[in-house]
């Protein structure tokens, strides 16, 4: 027998090598597969895990007004991260305990942050210098070097607050804009972020080799805004002041707007909110809302309330205009040409229209009149037979022609569509109410940018809001410019409007937005809200506006205030919206460097500089005030030396005030006390204060035919003053209107 | 080529019968000279290609680049030392060894699995010796002595092999109480390929195959049956069919295998360069180096190294042909056999075709006595190769 392998061991052998060589085919047949077919899609999953890509925020552009005052800045912050897998089990607690107060973060979230163990968490966004001093010295102190550290980070700031909420917008965290121009031109304000790439072992540390791609971040570009800082203070003070007064319960906004460009010099919408803290809602009505909320509703009420919160009402939101819109209505009829200004009109308190009576808001109606007293007095049948004698066709013509059927383009997002009766469904009954601006809705924005098509020789333009886009290195990137829309009316129907306007708060129901030297025309209006009707069914609630164009002769700006909902008594336009017109007019105007020029019945009452008499002769003294035109008469005999004077040497007084001189031994009280003055009229006020050596001075249009109430006075009743001091006084007009 | 190779062998066996009669009296040829090269070429290439793969967690854990190259380094040139010794035996030595060392190897086996001697790592208790300086496990000692046992009998029984009682039998005996020893240690993967290298004995040494397949399919039930129950090891199962389901644990080293060769491409990262052995390759000196040999040479230099071991499969495959005696053929089977079987499922399971097993790669992955024990077996195969017949 053989020693050596048998020949059935050698077979076998054979076999057992052949089934080795093949074991290596599937494997070999593996790796073609895995290093070959598929080795792109591993390349990239393991350079994925095997690399650090660290994305450089870019800078987001600076929003400005149109003085480049900057209203929305963004800053370097840090951004605090933790490396759990770093973390070493002697730290955790520390970090737990102690880290969570300096950062100011629970500590059940940084322990699940550390439970991640991957290399990159990150536990507290955008600190601040003192925070981060903190962290740094926490770190230190602690030797926390191996497992936190710092990251940089850009936050939005908004110096002001509160200043132009809801045109500028906010962003989220992460830096993109929610609302607001910040939404709106995101794009351009984002810029390109910037990537750090670099290799890293499976602990998070930096690997022996080079592996490092460098992508600079591209800073976004700039808004430069048509608003203007000034301007747009104004207008906030003077509404939010408003909104008060009037217990505003559904928001009040206003517009200014320059009438020739287009350009938007303030929007603003009270009460606003905290672009720095815009998830807080302060409004004390909302809150109240939110008091009452039950538990489950809690949460989907305050995100409706935030939203509500965040509307821009002078482009979101629509409304009846009312009255303001007759003045579209008249322009109509003298631009067709079915009316003249020589036309004369009669108002009986209604007009029988189809089987509906509609009555003018003087039911006891305005009687005869002519064209200009027919806007003047905010007549409704005046408009009512206007509108028939246009007809629908043209009416709607010229709806659309004012922009009324499509948006105004304004670049804000968000804006509404107005809600109009078309042609067909457009009965003599609509026609007839669409006439004073009933039934039909439109957006605030809509309403002012028609408006300046009749102040600015009937050309209407598209508002806008920015002027231009600037890169970070001031580079013009996009500018623009005034765009005419279209011809509305003829230049002549534009001019007579104008003047009736300006006649409008002269003679009309627009006198509270009178104001000193300045020619103003506008419009009031006080629309009823008749989707709204409370529980027994009555309209109750009002939306009082008041557009106002000044100069009257040659507009620059248009100003619309629109309160919604105000909860006072007189719920008028003319009484609650027109005075804070006149109120941003009164701080514009000089603002915007338009001179006064007052009438001769005002340059009467305008203040003086009183010289100083005293130790004069009193002829001499008698002398200097015939030529300073101003009158006075004597205490103490009719000669020798002036002793004392009210008032005194250097102050101010009206200049067809009397002024006392004092010879002898004669001598004024040294201090009076201001009396209660409220409920008084004029004459009434004025004999009470020359009673006790004081002088009155008022705010508005003086008219004596009118029933007038004085409602302010400053100093306040009670108040110890030197006599011979000016009581400013504020007059307001119960007038009504449509 | 191999069918040619055989049909000289059968004429050399005969020549071999008339001209030398003696075991003992060497072959004038010397040692197979191609093995030996092939040997020590993948050893080389296995030690900087650990080297590379390791040093990285080298650093980590031991704040030593070279701390697996240095050990593996002595360990490798004891292992050449004892190679060439081993050489120098004539197999009537081993012979003589087989069953003491099987005794030796049981008694090892059984102390090891005793707390406070055997010695722990990564969870499992599979090791002797003196912690941190050098330890050693039993089981590969088993191996060898199961390879030297097997390889006797079959030499001593060759004619009733077909029979159960001589050709199952005792082969059965001996891996049921080695291998259920090594289980206890929960070391799978070494009772794994004893279990194959002991079949592939067994039917090179003429077991019944009937019996051998009866048999080898009630084993491969039960090996089934365990792996259900045992969730150590039906959880890999899991992991292989998709190792994305679970990247975070199980599929964790699978996954980075993949992420390894796959960046590989056709011509590798270059040597050194493999970005995977920066801690996402736990294993990447020991199970998983050949992914970083992957990720470094690319697929032309794993075939390369893959062909190496082909031939050194090969070539062993023609010392056993060539044996002189039936046991010394059965011990060189038995030693390729455990090279060609470490080898392929390792390969198989870095490239996932195979469930995670924990099988190293010879040559290549870090464990010095492992190594040296490797080196040694390469020794008595080349012993064997003295006396075997050139052709010409």
């Amino acid at each position: 027998m053989a020693k050596g392998p048998t020949k059935k061991m050698l077979k076998r052998m054979f076999v057992i090598l052949c089934v080795f060589m093949a074991c290596f085919l599937p494997v070999s047949a593996n790796l073609v597969r895995i290093q070959l077919v598929q080795h792109d899609f591993y390349q990239k999953k393991a350079i994925s895990q095997q690399t650090r890509d660290k994305i450089v925020s870019p800078k987001r552009g600076t929003i400005y007004d149109r003085n480049k005052k900057p209203l929305a800045v963004s800053a370097t912050v840090q951004t605090v991260y933790i490396q759990p897998n770093a973390v070493k089990d002697e730290q955790k607690e520390l970090l737990i305990k102690e880290f969570t107060k300096v950062i100011d973060v629970e500590e059940s979230f940084m322990e699940e942050r550390i439970a991640k163990n991957n290399y990159y968490q990150i536990v507290k966004r955008q600190i601040e210098a003192d925070m981060e001093a903190e962290v740094r010295a926490f770190i230190k102190e602690h030797k926390l070097y191996n497992c936190v550290a710092l990251t940089e980070d850009t936050k939005r700031y908004y110096p002001y607050g509160n200043f132009a909420s809801h045109v500028l917008g906010f962003t989220n965290i992460d830096g993109d804009g929610i609302t607001g121009l910040e939404k709106q031109y995101n794009e351009y304000l984002t810029g390109t972020p910037g990537r750090i790439i670099s290799a890293k072992d499976a602990k998070g540390n930096e690997m022996n080799f080079k592996y490092e791609k460098y992508e600079e971040a591209q800073d976004g570009n700039s808004l430069v805004l048509t608003i203007d800082e000034a301007i747009q203070y104004f207008t906030e003070k003077h509404l939010d002041n408003a909104v008060i007064e009037s217990k505003v319960e559904n928001r009040g906004c206003a517009i200014v707007m320059d009438v020739e460009t287009g350009d938007i010099l303030a929007m603003a919408t009270k009460p606003d909110f905290d672009l720095n803290t815009p998830y807080e809602i302060k409004d004390p009505l909302l809150l109240a809302q939110l008091e009452e909320a039950s538990e489950d509703e809690y949460k989907s009420l305050q995100s409706a309330l935030r939203n509500d919160m965040w509307r821009n009402k002078a482009v979101v939101d629509t409304y009846e205009p009312g009255s303001p819109f007759k003045t579209f209505t008249c322009a109509m009829a003298l631009d067709e040409g079915v009316a003249t200004l020589n036309n004369s009109f009669y108002c009986n308190g209604y007009r029988q229209v189809a089987d509906r009576v509609i009555h003018c808001w003087k039911t006891e109606g305005h009687g005869g009149e002519d064209f200009a007293h027919g806007l003047m007095n905010s007549c409704n049948p005046v408009m009512m037979d206007l509108s028939q004698r246009i007809g629908a066709e043209s009416f709607m013509k010229y709806v659309e022609a004012f922009g009324f059927l499509d948006k105004t383009g304004i670049d804000l997002p968000g804006e509404a569509n107005s809600i109009f009766h078309s042609l067909k469904t457009m009965g003599p009954v609509q026609l007839a109410v669409s006439s004073f601006g009933q039934t039909i809705k439109v957006t605030p924005i809509q309403l002012i940018t028609a408006y300046t098509s009749v102040a600015n020789d009937g050309k209407l333009v598209q508002p806008k809001i920015v002027k231009e886009i600037i890169d970070s290195d001031g580079n013009t990137v996009k500018s623009f410019d005034t765009k005419v829309i279209r011809q509305t009316i003829s230049k002549d129907t534009a001019n007579s409007l104008c003047s009736i306007l300006e006649r409008v708060v002269t003679e009309g129901t627009g006198k509270n937005a009178y104001i000193k030297g300045y020619r103003i025309g506008g419009k009031t209006g006080t629309s009823e809200k008749i989707d709204d009707k409370n529980e027994e069914g009555e309209i109750d609630k009002r939306i009082a506006s008041f557009i106002g164009l000044a100069p009257a002769d040659d507009p620059k700006i248009a100003v619309l205030v629109l309160l919604d909902e105000p909860n006072v008594e007189n719920k008028n336009g003319s009484v609650v919206a027109a005075p804070v017109v006149a109120q941003i007019m009164n701080d514009v105007l000089p603002y915007l460097g338009i001179e006064q020029q007052f009438s001769e019945e005002e340059q009467k009452t305008m203040d003086v500089v009183v010289p100083n008499l005293v130790g004069y002769t009193l002829t001499k003294a008698q002398t200097e005030l015939r030529k300073a035109g101003i009158s006075a008469k004597v205490e103490g005999g009719e000669s020798g030396k002036v002793t004392a004077q009210i008032p005194k040497g250097g102050t101010k007084m009206p200049k067809d005030a009397t002024m006392v001189l004092y010879t002898n031994d004669a001598k004024p009280e040294d201090s009076v006390v201001v009396p209660d003055l409220t409920g008084m009229s004029y004459s009434q006020a004025k004999r009470e204060l020359s009673r006790k050596g004081l002088y009155i001075k008022f705010d508005g249009v003086f008219d004596e035919t009118l029933e007038s109430v004085l409602i302010s006075q400053n100093p306040a009743k009670g108040t110890v003053v030197d006599a011979g001091t000016i009581v400013t006084v504020n007059f307001r007009y119960n007038t009504n209107d449509g | 080529m191999a069918q040619e190779n055989m049909a000289v062998k059968r004429k050399t066996v005969v020549k071999h019968k008339n001209k030398n009669n003696s075991l003992d009296k060497p072959n004038r040829n010397g040692i197979d000279i191609p093995f030996l090269v092939l040997t020590l070429i993948i050893l080389v290439i296995g030690l900087i290609m650990m080297f590379s793969a390791g040093h990285v967690q080298a650093q980590s854990k031991y704040n030593d680049s070279y701390y697996f190259i240095k050990r593996q380094g002595i360990f490798a040139l004891l292992g050449i030392i004892a190679m060439f010794i081993a050489s120098r035996f004539p197999m009537s030595f081993y012979r003589k060894m087989a069953f003491p060392l099987l005794v030796v190897s049981v008694i090892m086996l059984i102390l090891v699995i005793i707390p406070g001697i055997g010695i722990k790592a990564n969870g499992s208790r599979r090791w002797l010796g003196i912690r941190n300086v050098i330890t050693f496990q039993p089981s590969d000692i088993a191996k060898f002595a199961i390879i030297l046992v097997f390889a006797n009998i079959i030499a001593a029984n060759y004619n009733k092999m077909k029979t159960f009682k001589y050709g199952m039998l005792p082969f059965g005996l001996v891996i049921i109480v080695c291998c259920g020893l090594i289980l206890c240690q929960t070391h799978f993967s070494a009772t794994l390929l004893i279990c194959f290298v002991g079949l592939i004995m067994m039917i090179v040494g003429g077991t019944n195959l009937k019996i051998l397949s009866l048999i080898g399919t009630i084993a491969a039930a039960g090996l089934v049956v365990m792996m259900l129950f045992r969730g150590y090891s039906s959880d890999r199962i899991t992991t292989w069919l998709d190792p994305f389901a679970d990247p975070s644990d199980d599929g964790y080293q699978i996954i980075n295998s993949l992420y390894a060769i796959g960046s590989g491409g056709l011509t590798g990262l270059g040597l050194g360069q493999s970005r995977q052995k920066y801690l996402y390759l736990g294993e990447a000196q020991n199970d998983f180096v050949f992914s970083i040999v992957c990720e470094e040479l690319g697929f032309i230099g794993a075939m390369l190294i893959l062909c190496l071991f082909i031939l050194l499969i090969w070539r062993g495959f023609i010392i056993a042909f060539r044996a002189p005696d039936k046991f010394s053929c059965m011990v060189v089977i038995g030693i390729i056999s455990f090279i060609a079987v470490q080898t392929i499922l390792n390969v198989a399971v870095v490239t996932s075709t195979i469930p995670v097993t924990g099988i190293s790669l010879p040559f290549f992955s870090y464990g010095g006595t492992a190594l040296t024990m490797l080196l040694f077996e390469i020794g008595v195969v080349l012993s064997v190769s003295r006396y075997s017949y050139m052709e010409g």
